[in-house]
C-alpha cells in the first residue's frame, strides 16, 4: 500500500467539536487511479491535505510511501511533500511574479538535491515538453488560459518525479476541453509513469475515468467502488 | 535550502516588493546615517583634539602642592628629578618620560620689523625645554600636511633639472640643497640640540654634566652613546689638573671624557676643524706632529666671526644672512695653508654669535662685532600664538594677521639670556644674546613663550642660576607603553601624591565629554532604528498577509518553517544592508557638505582639520551591523508568524 489511512478523525473547531472527518479509513495502491468523491465541505480537501502531509493536526494512523506521517519532524515532512508527493489544485497557485519555466523548477529551491542551474533547468523543461507548455516558458501566468496554467502546474508537479499525485478539483476552473485534456494528461501519468494519482472532485463523470472511486460524505468514507 | 537558492528567492522577492522595501529602508537609512554622521564627527574631533591636542598615550603630570598659609608645599612622594623619572620608569605602563624644565632666569625677546614694523619689539621671554624625540614626529607630519604634495616633487615639476644644485649656496633663501635638489628646508629636523658656544675658564659655569674643555663646555661622557649623532667620546690632551675638572690630568690625557666633533666628514656649519695641538708625535692618535699640530685629527669648533653691518640689519630674517663659500675667506681669497680665515662671515644656517656685555642700564655688543658661528636655537611655538598675534597684537599694532601657522615658520628672533625689564641683570654673569629659529608648532609649546630643545634651558639654568637650577623639573610628560595601561597609570600616579597637569586634566574632561557625546549619538540612533525596526514589523506583516497563499504553496513544495522563515529574514537583512550603505552614503555627502561650509565661512584657525569627520571603515561596518540588527529585530516576529502559518488552512482558504 502507498497510502494507508486507518481511523483519521480531525476536527477545525475542536471546541465546537464538529469533525470534518471521522473514522476515515483509505488504503491505495501504488499506480492506482483513485478518484474521491463527495459533495463541497464532506471532508475530501482535508483527506488529501492530510495524505500530502499539509496537515497534521489530525488523529488516527496515516503511512504514506511507507512513512508515518505524525512520526516525521518538520524538515523530514517538508522533505517528504517535495520528493514524494506534488498537488494540484483548482485555482493552480502559480506564483505570478515568476516566469512558467521558473514556476515549474520552482521546487527545486527546496529540494536536498537538485542539480546545478543547468540541470534545473532542462528537468523543467522536460516536464513542460510532457504536458505540451513547452513553448510558453517564458511567460508569465498572467498571460495564459486557464488550461495552459494547470498545464504548467501539472509541469511543476511533476518536477520532482514524485510517487504521488494528488489532484484536488483540478478541472473546477476549466472548461470541458481543457478539462478533458488535463485528465487524459493524469491518465498517461498514471499509466506510463505508473504515478499514483488521486482525484478529488465531486462530478460523478470525471470520477468514472479512475481506476476507483471512494464516496466521502459528511466525513465519512461511505463507499468504495469500481467505476460503472 | 541552500544559501544561493534562498538569496535567489530573495531577490526575487525584493524585486516585486520594491516599493515596500524602500519605504522600509528609509527610516533605517535616517538612523544610520544620523549616528555614523554624528560618529564620524565625534571621531574628527577627537583625532583633531585627542590626538593632536590631548594624545591619549601622553599625559602630563607635575608634582601636587597644597597651599599651608599662603606658602605652596609640594608632597609628591617622587622627586621632580632624573632619580624620579628612574623610579617612575620601573612601572610596566610606562613607555617614557620626557622631562619639561621651564627657565628660571630672566630673558627677553626681541622680534623684528617683519612683523612688528621697522623697530621690532622687546618683551619678557619665557620658555620651557622639551626632548626632540617627542616633539620631531608632530612637527614633521604638521609640516608634511601643511606642505601637501612633497616638495621635492613640486620643485622637479617646476623646475626640472634647473633646480639642481652643489650647497645651500646655490639655492635661493629657505631653500637647501638636499638630495642633489634645492629643496624647502625641513625645519622640523632642525629641532634638536646643536650646542651653543659657552666660553669656560672651568668647569663651574658648565652645567651639570659638562666640563670646560678649550675654553669652551662641552658633555662629558662615557661612551659615544651620551654625545649627539655626529659627536664621539674622547678623551682631551692636558698637561695639568686645572685643564681637566673632575678626575684631573693622568699621564697627559684628561681623566674624564668630553663630546667633541672629528673632523673627519666635515664639520657642521659655522665650525671648523682645529687640529690638535701636540709637542711630540705621540701626543696624536693618527700621524705625526707637525708645527705643534697633529697632522691628521682634530675637532670641530665654533668658528670665529664678526657680525657685518648689512647681516644685523637683516637679522630676524635669517634665511638672509648670506655667507661666503667654505673654503674662501671673507674677503673671497682662499684660506691659507693651514691656517683659518678669521673674522669670516658664518656659513649658511649658521650665524655670528656676538660677544655682549651689561652696562647699567643697557645691553652691548662687542664693538668690533666678533663671536662665534652658530646655529640658531630651534624653538616650536604653540599654535595659540598665532590667535593671540591675530586677535590682540595685530589689531592693537595695526599689523596684518598672520593667516596660517606657516607664516611663521622660519621666522627668526633673538633670545638674550640675563637680561629683563623687571630686574638686574644675574650678577656675574654676562647677558648673552641668541638666535631663535621658529621650526615647527605644536600644543605642547609653552602658551606664553616658545619650547626649545632640553639642553638648550637646561644649559642656560645652569650658566644663570647655579646647577641646582637645572636639576628640578617643572613637569613629566608620561607616553604610555599603550593606551589601555592609562588606568593603571593614572593609579600609580593617585598613590605617589602626582596630579595632572591642567592640560592633561582637561584632556579627561574632554574625553568624557566626547564618550557623552557618542552615547548621546548612540542613543538617538537607537530610537530612530528602533521607530524604524516597528515599522519593518508592519510593513512585513502587511507582506506577509498579501503573500498568505504564497507562502502555503512553498510549503507544499516542499519548503520548510526555516526557509520561510529565513526567507523573510534574508529581506529584512538586504533592508539593513541597503539602508546602512544609504545611511552611510547619506552621511558622508552631508560631511563633505559641512567640510565645505566650514571651511567657506570660519576659516583658519589653529589645529583646523582638513576634514572634521572621520569614517573609520570599523564603525562603518559596525553601523551597517546596527542596521541589520534592528531590520532583524523588525522582521522575527513577523517571519515567526509567517513560518508558522498552517499551509493547509491558507491553500484552502486563500
Amino acid at each position: 500500500m502507498i497510502v494507508e489511512l486507518r481511523h483519521i478523525h480531525k476536527s477545525y473547531e475542536a471546541a465546537s467539536g464538529v469533525p470534518v472527518l471521522t473514522d476515515g479509513n483509505v488504503s491505495i495502491e501504488e499506480g492506482e487511479f483513485v478518484a474521491i468523491l463527495g459533495k463541497s465541505g464532506s471532508g475530501k480537501t482535508t483527506l488529501l491535505n492530510i495524505i500530502g502531509g499539509l496537515d497534521r493536526d489530525f488523529r488516527g494512523e496515516a503511512v504514506v510511501a511507507g512513512r508515518n506521517l505524525q512520526e516525521m519532524g518538520d524538515r523530514a515532512l517538508s522533505r517528504f511533500r517535495n520528493e514524494t508527493i506534488a498537488f494540484i489544485f483548482q485555482t493552480f497557485n502559480l506564483l505570478p511574479h515568476l516566469t512558467c519555466a521558473e514556476n515549474v523548477a520552482f521546487p527545486a529551491y527546496f529540494a536536498a538535491t537538485a542539480g546545478n542551474r543547468g540541470a534545473i533547468a532542462k528537468r523543467a523543461q522536460e516536464a513542460m515538453e510532457r504536458v505540451g507548455i513547452a513553448h510558453k516558458a517564458a511567460s508569465i501566468p498572467g498571460r495564459l488560459s486557464g488550461g495552459e496554467r494547470q498545464r504548467v502546474a501539472i509541469a511543476r508537479a511533476i518536477f520532482q518525479r514524485p510517487r504521488i499525485l494528488l489532484a484536488d478539483e483540478p478541472t473546477g476552473n476549466l472548461d470541458s476541453v481543457s478539462g478533458r485534456h488535463v485528465l487524459e494528461l493524469f491518465l498517461e501519468l498514471n499509466k506510463q509513469d505508473g504515478m499514483t494519482c488521486m482525484l478529488v472532485t465531486h462530478d460523478e463523470q470525471l470520477a468514472q475515468m479512475a481506476n476507483r472511486i471512494v464516496r466521502i460524505a459528511d466525513g465519512r468514507v461511505v463507499r468504495e467502488e469500481e467505476p460503472a | 535550502m541552500k544559501g544561493t537558492r534562498l538569496v535567489a528567492v530573495v531577490l526575487q522577492n525584493v524585486r516585486r516588493n520594491r516599493k515596500n522595501f524602500i519605504f522600509s529602508a528609509i527610516g533605517i537609512t535616517v538612523g544610520v546615517c544620523v549616528f555614523s554622521f554624528f560618529t564620524a564627527l565625534t571621531m574628527g574631533v577627537r583625532v583633531v583634539v585627542v590626538n593632536r591636542i590631548y594624545p591619549v598615550d601622553l599625559i602630563e603630570v607635575e608634582p601636587a602642592s597644597v597651599n599651608i598659609a599662603g606658602t605652596k608645599s609640594s608632597i609628591e612622594k617622587v622627586p621632580f628629578r632624573e632619580e624620579g623619572v628612574e623610579m617612575l620608569m620601573e612601572d610596566p605602563g610606562v613607555g617614557r618620560i620626557f622631562p619639561k624644565l621651564r627657565s628660571r632666569f630672566q630673558a627677553t625677546y626681541r622680534m623684528g620689523g617683519q612683523l612688528f614694523g621697522q623697530d621690532g619689539i622687546t618683551f619678557e621671554a619665557y620658555f620651557d625645554g622639551l626632548d626632540g624625540i617627542l616633539l620631531r614626529q608632530e612637527l614633521q607630519e604638521g609640516e608634511e600636511r601643511r606642505a601637501g604634495k612633497s616638495v621635492k616633487d613640486k620643485l622637479e615639476a617646476r623646475y626640472g633639472r634647473d633646480h639642481r644644485c652643489y650647497d645651500a649656496e646655490g639655492c635661493s633663501p629657505g631653500e637647501e640643497c638636499r638630495e642633489g635638489l634645492c629643496q624647502k628646508v625641513e625645519y622640523w629636523s632642525l629641532f634638536r640640540d646643536w650646542r651653543e658656544y659657552i666660553p669656560c675658564q672651568d668647569d663651574t659655569i658648565c652645567a651639570d654634566g659638562y666640563v670646560c674643555r678649550f675654553e669652551q663646555c662641552r658633555a662629558s661622557c662615557a661612551s659615544d652613546g651620551e654625545c649627539l649623532e655626529e659627536e664621539t667620546c674622547l678623551q682631551s690632551s692636558c698637561t695639568r689638573d686645572g685643564d681637566c675638572g673632575p678626575g684631573g690630568c693622568v699621564d697627559g690625557l684628561c681623566k674624564t671624557k668630553a663630546c667633541f666633533f672629528p673632523c673627519e666628514g666635515g664639520c657642521p656649519a659655522g665650525q671648523e676643524c682645529v687640529p690638535e695641538t701636540c709637542s711630540a708625535d705621540r701626543d696624536c692618535p693618527d700621524g705625526p706632529c707637525h708645527e705643534g699640530q697633529c697632522a691628521l685629527g682634530g675637532t670641530c669648533s665654533f668658528m670665529r666671526c664678526v657680525q657685518h653691518k648689512k647681516e644685523r640689519q637683516v637679522l630676524g630674517n635669517p634665511d638672509l644672512i648670506r655667507g661666503e663659500r667654505p673654503g674662501l675667506c671673507d674677503d673671497g681669497t682662499p684660506v691659507p695653508d693651514g691656517g683659518t680665515c678669521l673674522l669670516a662671515r658664518c656659513p649658511v644656517g649658521s650665524y655670528c654669535s656676538v660677544h655682549t656685555y651689561f652696562k647699567p642700564g643697557r645691553l652691548w655688543r662687542d664693538k668690533r662685532g666678533e663671536g662665534r658661528c652658530e646655529q640658531p636655537i630651534p624653538v616650536v611655538l604653540n599654535p595659540i600664538v598665532m590667535e593671540i598675534f591675530n586677535m590682540v597684537l595685530g589689531s592693537t599694532l595695526d599689523r596684518a594677521q598672520l593667516g596660517t601657522v606657516d607664516t611663521l615658520l622660519g621666522y627668526g628672533a633673538y633670545v638674550t639670556f640675563g637680561h629683563s625689564f623687571y630686574k638686574d641683570p644675574v650678577k656675574d654673569r654676562t647677558p648673552v644674546q641668541k638666535h631663535m629659529l621658529v621650526v615647527g608648532f605644536s600644543n605642547k609649546a609653552l602658551e606664553a613663550g616658545v619650547t626649545m630643545p632640553m639642553a638648550y634651558v637646561h644649559r642656560a639654568n645652569s650658566r644663570y642660576k647655579g646647577k641646582a637650577a637645572s636639576q628640578e623639573y617643572d613637569s613629566m610628560i608620561i607616553q604610555l607603553a599603550a593606551a589601555e595601561h592609562l588606568p593603571a597609570v593614572m593609579e600609580m600616579l593617585e598613590r605617589l601624591n602626582i596630579q595632572l597637569s591642567r592640560r592633561s586634566s582637561e584632556a579627561e574632561k574632554f574625553r568624557t565629554i566626547l564618550l557623552v557625546a557618542i552615547a548621546i549619538f548612540f542613543i538617538m540612533a537607537s530610537i530612530i532604528l528602533g521607530i524604524a525596526a516597528v515599522n519593518i514589523t508592519h510593513t512585513f506583516l502587511m507582506v506577509i498577509y498579501e503573500r498568505n497563499k504564497e507562502i502555503g504553496i512553498q510549503r507544499a513544495l516542499g519548503a520548510t518553517k526555516m526557509d520561510i522563515r529565513l526567507i523573510f529574514l534574508g529581506e529584512s537583512v538586504l533592508i539593513g544592508l541597503a539602508g546602512g550603505a544609504m545611511g552611510n552614503g547619506l552621511a558622508y555627502g552631508l560631511s563633505q557638505i559641512a567640510d565645505y561650509l566650514a571651511n567657506r565661512y570660519i576659516g583658519d584657525f589653529p589645529f583646523q582639520p582638513e576634514t572634521f569627520f572621520l569614517f573609520d571603515p570599523l564603525w562603518v561596518v559596525a553601523s551597517t551591523g546596527f542596521a541589520i540588527f534592528f531590520s532583524l529585530v523588525g522582521a522575527f516576529f513577523p517571519a515567526n508568524r509567517a513560518a508558522r502559518m498552517d499551509p493547509a488552512r491558507t491553500l484552502t482558504v486563500g
